[in-house]
């Protein structure tokens, strides 16, 4: 069989410009946050949550979303546990906690990581397009300000802020440009550019992240990694999060089955199947179908009756492996 | 008001950068009834259910529709026949196309159609172009062209239009594509289709292919030929596949009803159908959307997930406390079109729907004043805790029913 796979062109790269990102690759779990937002899941029990955990560090995902601790007491006790999960059980997987430019939001997440000792990660999100901004009665100035005290408190604790502008999608690049300054010159290790409402095409998260980087570049942070966090409500999540990766973010976010707020995020599975083949990534796409059926268990998902159908086109797609000259590509 | 809001919406997007490379918009083929009805999990509808959805398909903007593979034996064609007649009895805006292989047989069948109807019809005539699939079939590859050539004229021949459909062209190579296009193209074919048989593109390849072959039908001296992308979703990349494919030059995209298909399916037409019109390619009527999704679920037993985009039931849904105050905000204010964008992308109106407001485990107390307004109820404190501890303390989205039981008591007491 291996003339005709020789003879397969692929038309993705084939010979013009490389198609490869510029920096590796990674992968955040949203499932037990923005996944635990979809209006038709359970919550699943701390036992539950702990198992999945165990399947999203297997699979080579980098970083898992453990909660919102500022949105109630309950989410505060299972962050906790996770963390300590993941310390005690030794799991190789950064977590992350969400949460506002808040006292409210902020303090829980810097207790959990006093009382654990786990370098904790914080998503800090903060609204800043002109939309949200008019509706809320914000003023920029004030955002200015938020951004620059709860990403420098956050930091001074021991917390690591990955910095996230919601509705960065429809929001004006002088904002975006003078918010994330502020946020990294206050210490915010990473920025997300979310696509809250899912409204970007494959060719806006390209100009977008293009534009975030070139703004970090130019504002001598260029250590500062950029996340994409995208949702579906075009069915463009998947093709919207490479466009993002191929133009410089360096960590995709998604969740199981695609499961999360409204009709959802970027489905993980086929993050990570595209991610292989593209040869972006070697994640263990054989663990994958494990993974998503024990998330559909946890959260109570009703699929449709296709699930059977993805996973046995992501085994097609491991069994394929990634293309040679996408590889060759990416070496070169 | 749009004015305004232009001014409170900074487009990432770029509607100038995504202008189509041609005039008059894209169009739309619909491949329920025949791709749609090869997914596994789809069941065989009567031919009364199919023309429903056809009806259907045509208020929504739809102009052409695949109406089956004639060549799959006499039940297929008696229902293509079936489902001509119906369009040209009740009049539907929708052209119907038969797939046929490139076997006498399966184009005679179409040909016969056509002579009993007494109207052409649009042959989508597909043969594999790939090497891989020559290799796999044990066909020499030199010998497509003069194949394709004799399948395309002997259609065209009889009088109809030919739709030259390149299977598994996008792991074909240029110079290969280059050859079978001229060869159909030579022998009259009006249109081209780019088959992604396999659904292995990524948007990148499929606006390169695309492009590629326009400016192959440009250099042939066939401008003018139609160009189709046909596509698949195993990589969950087919909607954005079809939308790059058109940026590269395909005028006519094809989809099914809620992306039904062979294996894990097409793009879902009602997709497609949105991100035109937000992109201002194509300006359908949305109205009866949903009536589509509904007529196509009924029609294949498939059910809508719930998390499907612009179909599904948690399309405009949110139990979220952050989500939920905005939207309260905006509706306070009196914003309906901000109501309607703020937590959107797509217009809930469009459909005929609107942004639903519920209470859960998420919730804040803009979810639980939501509510309340909407049973014209006062906003009573304590109520209103009750209400958003309760939904704390629950695993799910509370129900209406849970909600009323909740807030009994409290209407019993106020009558008292």
């Amino acid at each position: 069989m291996g003339a005709p796979e020789l003879s397969v062109f692929d038309w993705g790269s084939g010979g013009v410009a490389p198609v490869a990102p510029p920096a590796e690759v990674s992968f955040l779990d949203e499932t037990l946050r923005d996944g635990l937002q979809s209006p038709s899941v359970r919550q699943p029990s701390l036992g539950e949550k702990v198992s999945l955990l165990h399947l999203i560090g297997g699979v080579g995902i980098a970083t898992a979303n453990v909660g919102y601790p500022g949105s109630g007491s309950a989410a505060r006790r299972d962050a906790e546990a996770l963390c300590r999960e993941i310390a005690a059980a030794g799991l190789s997987l950064g977590a992350k906690c969400a949460g506002r430019t808040c006292a409210n939001d902020v303090l829980p997440v810097v207790e959990i990581a006093q009382r654990t000792g786990l370098a904790l990660e914080m998503g800090m999100f903060l609204g800043v397009s002109p939309l949200r901004i008019r509706t809320e009665g914000w003023e920029f100035d004030r955002l200015m300000r938020l951004a620059d005290h709860w990403a420098g408190f956050a930091t001074r604790w021991g917390v690591r802020v990955l910095f996230v502008t919601e509705d960065t999608t429809r929001s004006r690049p002088e904002d975006i440009a003078r918010i994330y300054q502020t946020a990294v010159r206050a210490g915010a290790a990473r920025v997300c550019i979310a696509d809250t409402v899912g409204c970007a095409t494959p060719v806006g998260a390209h100009a977008l992240v293009r534009f975030v980087r070139a703004t970090l570049d130019a504002a001598g942070a260029a250590g500062v990694g950029i996340d994409w966090h995208g949702h579906n409500d075009r069915g463009l999540a998947v093709a919207n999060s490479l466009a993002a990766a191929l133009a410089g973010a360096d960590r995709l976010h998604g969740t199981a089955l695609g499961v999360g707020e409204r009709v959802g995020n970027a489905a993980i599975e086929h993050l990570l199947a595209n991610a292989f083949r593209l040869g972006w990534a070697r994640p263990r796409l054989e663990l994958v179908p494990s993974y998503l059926q024990a998330a559909c268990s946890a959260l109570g998902i009703r699929h449709g009756g296709d699930l059977p159908l993805v996973l046995e086109s992501l085994r097609r797609l491991a069994s394929s492996g990634p293309r040679r000259s996408d590889l060759r590509l990416k070496a070169s | 008001m749009t004015g305004e809001l232009d001014q409170l919406v900074f487009d990432w997007n770029g509607a100038e950068t995504l202008a189509l490379p041609f005039t008059g918009g894209v169009s739309f083929d619909d491949e329920t009834l025949r791709d749609g009805l090869q997914s596994p999990s789809a069941r065989h509808p009567a031919v009364e259910e199919k023309l429903a959805l056809l009806e259907l398909a045509a208020a929504v903007g739809v102009t052409a529709a695949d109406v089956g593979l004639p060549g799959a034996g006499d039940a297929a064609t008696r229902d293509a026949e079936a489902l001509c007649r119906g369009i040209v009895a009740n009049r539907l805006t929708i052209a119907p196309n038969c797939a046929a292989r490139a076997a006498e047989e399966d184009i005679r069948r179409v040909l016969d159609i056509s002579q009993r109807i007494g109207s052409a019809i649009e042959i989508a005539l597909f043969i594999a172009s790939s090497p891989l699939r020559c290799h796999v079939e044990g066909w020499p590859v030199d010998d497509l062209a003069r194949r394709v050539a004799r399948w395309v004229g002997f259609g065209v021949g009889h009088g109809n239009p030919v739709t030259f459909v390149a299977e598994d062209a996008t792991r074909s190579r240029p110079d290969d594509l280059r050859r079978v296009f001229s060869a159909a193209v030579g022998a009259g074919a009006t249109r081209i289709c780019i088959a992604d048989t396999a659904g292995q593109a990524t948007p990148v390849g499929a606006h390169r292919c695309a492009r590629f072959v326009r400016q192959t039908l440009a250099e042939i001296g066939a401008p003018g030929v139609g160009l189709d992308w046909h596509g698949h979703n195993d990589r969950g990349l087919a909607v954005a596949n079809a939308l790059a494919a058109a940026w590269g030059g395909a005028d006519r995209l094809h989809g099914t009803a809620l992306g039904v298909g062979e294996r894990v399916g097409n793009p879902p037409m009602e997709q497609l159908l949105v991100n035109a019109r937000l992109l201002g390619w194509a300006h359908p009527d949305l109205s009866r959307l949903m009536e589509y999704a509904a007529s196509a679920s009924r029609m294949a037993g498939v059910p809508i997930p719930d998390g499907a985009p612009v179909v599904g039931r948690d399309a405009f849904r949110t139990t979220t406390g952050v989500h939920a105050a905005a939207i309260m905000k905006a509706g306070l204010a009196g914003d309906e079109d901000i109501v309607d964008l703020i937590y959107s992308a797509v217009p809930a109106r469009w459909l005929g729907r609107h942004q639903e407001i519920e209470i859960g485990p998420m919730s804040g107390s803009s979810n639980v004043r939501a509510w309340l307004a909407a049973h014209g109820r006062p906003e009573d404190r304590a109520l209103l805790e009750r209400i958003l501890a309760a939904a704390k303390r629950s695993d799910h989205t509370l129900s209406e029913e849970e909600l009323q039981s909740i807030a009994e008591p409290w209407g019993q007491r106020e009558k008292a």
